[in-house]
């Protein structure tokens, strides 16, 4: 069953790069620019993969249907990660090897993502990703990648900072056990200590246990008024559920990607009041507004509640613009150079490729504006996350304040 | 008349073939003694009759039907019994569903009964455990299963192995009884002497072939047989008749 | 929270993981016992079951009890199933042979579950309702239906086993298989009723795990290995032995946790596991074939 879908989406690859391989050869132009799109269409990030694909080859469809970028078409190779290390320095290698692709887009989870950076930061090959992973600096040694998604260690920042500016005053930080989970907690209790807060207990547990009532226990031992949370959807699942049959009296900081709609809705009412911080992206902006519009009418697919769909297509065209904006031939580092430009101040605020393309060829500076947010890229290849808060209020969450970290 | 007859049956595991050229009949009522050393392949025989072997060829019937067409679980609805050598009984099932857990037993309550007649010691612990019984009483109780469906012949495979002298007469003594009751015999022992001494017929068995057969008297009788394969005759022996 | 208190608490956890391990553990027991195989599809079976309780509730039916027999009904029938078209052509393979045929099952179950379904979590939409607090021990109300359930369902395959024929030819087929042969015991009439049991209590561990947790496709593969810990320690092939073990081994995970830390936790009941069988190979209650 798993190859199945596979093998359709190599299909879907394949067929949407036809057109462009076919135009390029007829046209007699040159060689088209290969690009890998690396996701994990099956696997534990297998609700966000398959769309982040799609995504990419829809950005690729536009970019060549306004002539290329940089005097190349785009060809898309498209692999799945399997959101493992293991089938992904798999599939790396033969992006690398056999594709010979000069840029990777996509990666998701934080194992793949640190598998994957040191044999594209070798084969000198820009790499994209939104793994929050804080160990990816660390491979990222000819400034190749970027990174379009907050950092877990940034979202735990932003947890801690939630829970202080609503004033609670002792805390409990409870983290699942892997590198993401983790960061988050380092960062929770960096902004913590750093406001003298007391936290009263900390909670690394395992995943796929069948009751956390024991590690509940333990972070409620000592009566903290808020829980901050280091966690993903299924945990938080459970951990809500049983917290609020405790009947324990205590509030909540959560990452976003842990709650969803259908999670609030099965656990009720006493969901109220639970917070939510994320990254804000470009919700709302008509930038996402004309993405999201647009994808669901070339690919039928919805992409509210997957926020790495809109990364994914500004990947795209975010190498795109570099291309265009580092002239023709350039190689990987000048393209790097100029993507960091025409993503952030100065220029002028663009959000379609067939603009940005137009402005760079008058001469002007751009600055793209995405369809995941403001992008900005720092001096290490990550997106200036602005962090907000939300809260769930009647079983909806409602926007509540932007965080000032 | 001939009740199981086994013609130039061959069986083994794997590539192996343990007993060849077996010719062998069982009549009604009769007691049959297969002897031979350690290895000969006795117990082939009687599981390649039970169809527990994974290799056998040959011809086999059993009141005229052809055997081989018949699984295991089948061959007990044609009136074959049969008690192995080891674990001969259900050790985790009480005395009474050991009785119970036998197919084809039409008149189960009565049948019980009349097995509880016989081996007196088992009615009394009819709740307990099979661990629990002692090596006479669970080989007692391995016979009575067998005996449950009224078979034509049980076959018993080395039935006083591992019994104290006075076990190995009350045993023996209980299967003198069996063509009374309807039930032919066949018996696979290493205690040649004593087995042949209450059998009608006799077969040895040396290296998977049988190298004699004929009436138990005269095997006894013979000198040579007596030497090679009866051992001494100041074996330790019962009374049971011996010459 | 004073100190008994404290534990007490974490005992009661431990009972109520503990009770989902060793239903797993009794399905896998069984198995083992009559069929002679460790079969890894039982997770999976229990993920099965539980995705048929959530299409029940999705079909606006909120009786709990009918979401239950639905999983019990889809169990029993996949694992008859299962049975039927591939483990039944494998028989006197091999330990091995069904071994790896039961993984591709598993494999093969897991993957249609996520390609028809998905890779969303599904809930069981049970009230949150408060705990009952008896002496500062915190007793929820849904553990309590729980715990119930699980025991008729142990009950059950107990009366099964120790009260009906079939079981009692079930547990002669686990004593000695030649000697079940040989008393007429025929292996097809007895394992369709045995995987029939197998699928029930699949579907109950299923819909326990279901309620109590979040239902994804590898929800009930993560149960497996304690389950196996379970059977092991139980003494393999032994029903009593696997349902003491899996509670036992809730329980002292749980009451480990103060001392190593709730990572470990997990590991630690491996070396107790493999402490256990260094000084008693047979498991803590001994095994229908050691016993043999």
């Amino acid at each position: 069953m798993i190859l199945n879908r596979r093998t359709l989406l190599k299909t879907a690859a394949v067929a949407g790069a036809m057109p462009a391989l076919m135009r390029t050869q007829g046209a007699g132009a040159a060689e088209p620019f290969r690009v890998g799109a690396l996701n994990p269409v099956t696997g534990a990030g297998s609700p966000y993969g398959s769309s982040m694909q799609k995504a990419i080859l829809f950005a690729v469809k536009e970019i060549n249907a306004a002539g290329g970028a940089g005097g190349q078409t785009l060809e898309v190779v498209a692999e799945d990660d399997q959101t493992s290390p293991e089938p992904a320095v798999l599939a790396a290698k033969k992006l690398v090897e056999v594709n010979k692709v000069r840029a990777v887009l996509g990666t998701w989870a934080s194992g793949v993502a640190l598998a994957v950076s040191p044999i594209f930061d070798a084969a000198g090959i820009i790499h994209t990703t939104v793994a929050g992973t804080s160990g990816l600096a660390a491979v990222n040694k000819k400034g190749f990648a970027f990174r379009f998604a907050g950092t877990s260690e940034g979202i735990g920042r932003s947890l801690a900072d939630g829970a202080l500016e609503e004033g609670f005053k002792r805390a409990s930080i409870m983290a699942f056990n892997n590198a993401s989970g983790r960061e988050m907690l380092q960062g929770a209790k960096s902004v913590l200590q750093k406001a003298g807060r007391e936290i009263v207990a900390e909670v690394i547990y395992e995943p796929n246990q069948p009751s956390y009532r024991s590690e509940i226990q333990a972070a409620l031992a000592k009566q903290p008024e808020v829980l901050i949370m280091g966690s993903f959807l299924p945990d938080l699942t459970i951990i809500l559920r049983e917290v609020l049959q405790s009947g324990a009296d205590v509030k909540f900081v959560v990452p976003a990607w842990a709650v969803t709609p259908k999670s609030i809705e099965a656990l009720g009412a006493a969901t109220d009041g639970v917070l939510l911080a994320d990254y804000e992206s470009a919700l709302g902006s008509d930038a996402y507004a004309s993405f999201k519009q647009r994808f669901k009418t070339d690919s039928g697919i919805d992409i509210s509640g997957n926020h790495y769909a809109s990364c994914a297509y500004d990947m795209a065209m975010t190498l795109a613009l570099g291309m265009e904006a580092a002239g023709a031939g350039a190689d990987n580092a000048a393209i790097v150079k100029a993507m960091h430009q025409i993503s952030g101040p100065p220029g002028k605020a663009v959000s379609s490729f067939a603009t940005g393309k137009e402005l760079i060829k008058s001469g002007q500076k751009i600055n793209y504006e995405g369809a995941s947010g403001p992008l900005d890229f720092d001096d290490g290849g990550n997106a200036k996350p602005i962090y907000k808060l939300m809260i769930v209020k009647d079983g909806k969450i409602n926007q509540h304040r932007i965080l000032k970290l | 008349m001939t009740l199981l007859r086994l013609t130039n049956v061959e069986a083994g595991y794997g590539d192996v073939n343990i007993v060849s050229g077996i010719d062998l009949d069982v009549s009604d009522d009769e007691i049959v003694t297969v002897a031979g050393t350690n290895g000969a392949g006795k117990s082939t025989i009687v599981k390649a009759t039970m169809g527990l072997t994974p290799r056998c060829a040959g011809t086999m019937t059993f009141g005229g039907v052809d055997l081989r067409r018949r699984p295991a679980e089948d061959r007990i609805r044609l009136g074959l019994g049969y008690v192995p050598q080891i674990a001969n009984v259900f050790m985790t099932l009480t005395i009474l569903e050991n009785l119970k857990v036998v197919e084809c037993v039409s008149d189960f309550t009565a049948r019980c009964a009349e097995m509880f007649d016989l081996f007196p010691i088992l009615a009394t612990r009819r709740h307990a455990k099979a661990s629990a019984l002692s090596g006479g009483e669970r080989q007692q109780l391995a016979i009575a299963r067998a005996l449950m469906p009224r078979p034509k012949l049980i076959a018993l495979d080395e039935p006083t192995a591992a019994l104290s002298p006075a076990l190995v007469a009350q045993v023996f003594d209980i299967i003198t009884q069996l063509p009374k009751m309807g039930v032919a015999v066949l018996i696979v022992e290493q205690r040649a002497r004593q087995s042949l001494a209450i059998s009608d017929r006799g077969y040895i068995l040396d290296s998977g072939r049988i190298v004699m057969n004929g009436k138990a008297s005269d095997l006894l009788a013979d000198a040579r047989m007596a030497e090679l394969y009866l051992g001494r005759e100041d074996e330790p022996s019962v009374d049971t008749g011996t010459p | 929270m004073n100190g008994s208190l404290f534990y007490l608490n974490l005992v009661m956890n431990g009972l109520v993981q503990g009770l989902v391990i060793g239903l797993a553990a009794l399905a896998l027991t069984l198995v083992f016992a009559v069929a002679r195989f460790p079969n890894a599809a039982t997770g999976d079976l229990m993920t099965v079951g539980a995705y048929a309780g959530i299409g029940v509730q999705a079909l606006n039916v909120r009786s709990v009890i009918v979401q239950g027999a639905a999983a019990i009904l889809a169990c029993s029938v996949l694992a008859i199933g299962q049975y039927w078209f591939v483990l039944r052509y494998l028989r006197g393979r091999g330990l091995v042979s069904l071994l790896l045929a039961s993984i591709g099952l598993a494999l093969a179950t897991r993957g249609a579950l996520s390609f028809f379904v998905g890779q969303d979590q599904y809930l069981f939409n049970t009230p949150i309702m408060r705990p009952y607090v008896i002496a500062g021990l915190r007793v929820q109300v849904v553990d309590l239906w729980l715990a119930v359930a699980s025991l008729v369902c142990v009950t059950a395959t107990f009366a099964m086993l120790f009260l009906t024929p079939v079981g009692r030819r079930m547990r002669a087929i686990a004593d000695n298989a030649e000697l079940a042969r040989a008393s007429g015991i025929r292996m097809q009439r007895v394992m369709i009723p045995l995987w029939a049991a197998v699928g029930a209590i699949c579907g109950v561990a299923g819909m326990i795990l279901g309620i109590k947790t979040v239902v994804l496709p590898e929800a009930g593969w993560h149960i497996l290995l304690p389950a196996f810990a379970a059977m092991v320690l139980g003494g393999l092939g032994n029903p009593i032995g696997a349902v003491v073990a899996g509670i036992l081994l809730g329980v002292v995970q749980e009451l480990s946790t103060p001392f190593v830390g709730f990572t470990y936790k997990i590991a630690l009941s491996f070396i107790v596991l493999a402490v256990i069988l260094t000084v008693r190979p047979q498991g803590l209650f001994g095994s229908a074939e050691v016993v043999r």
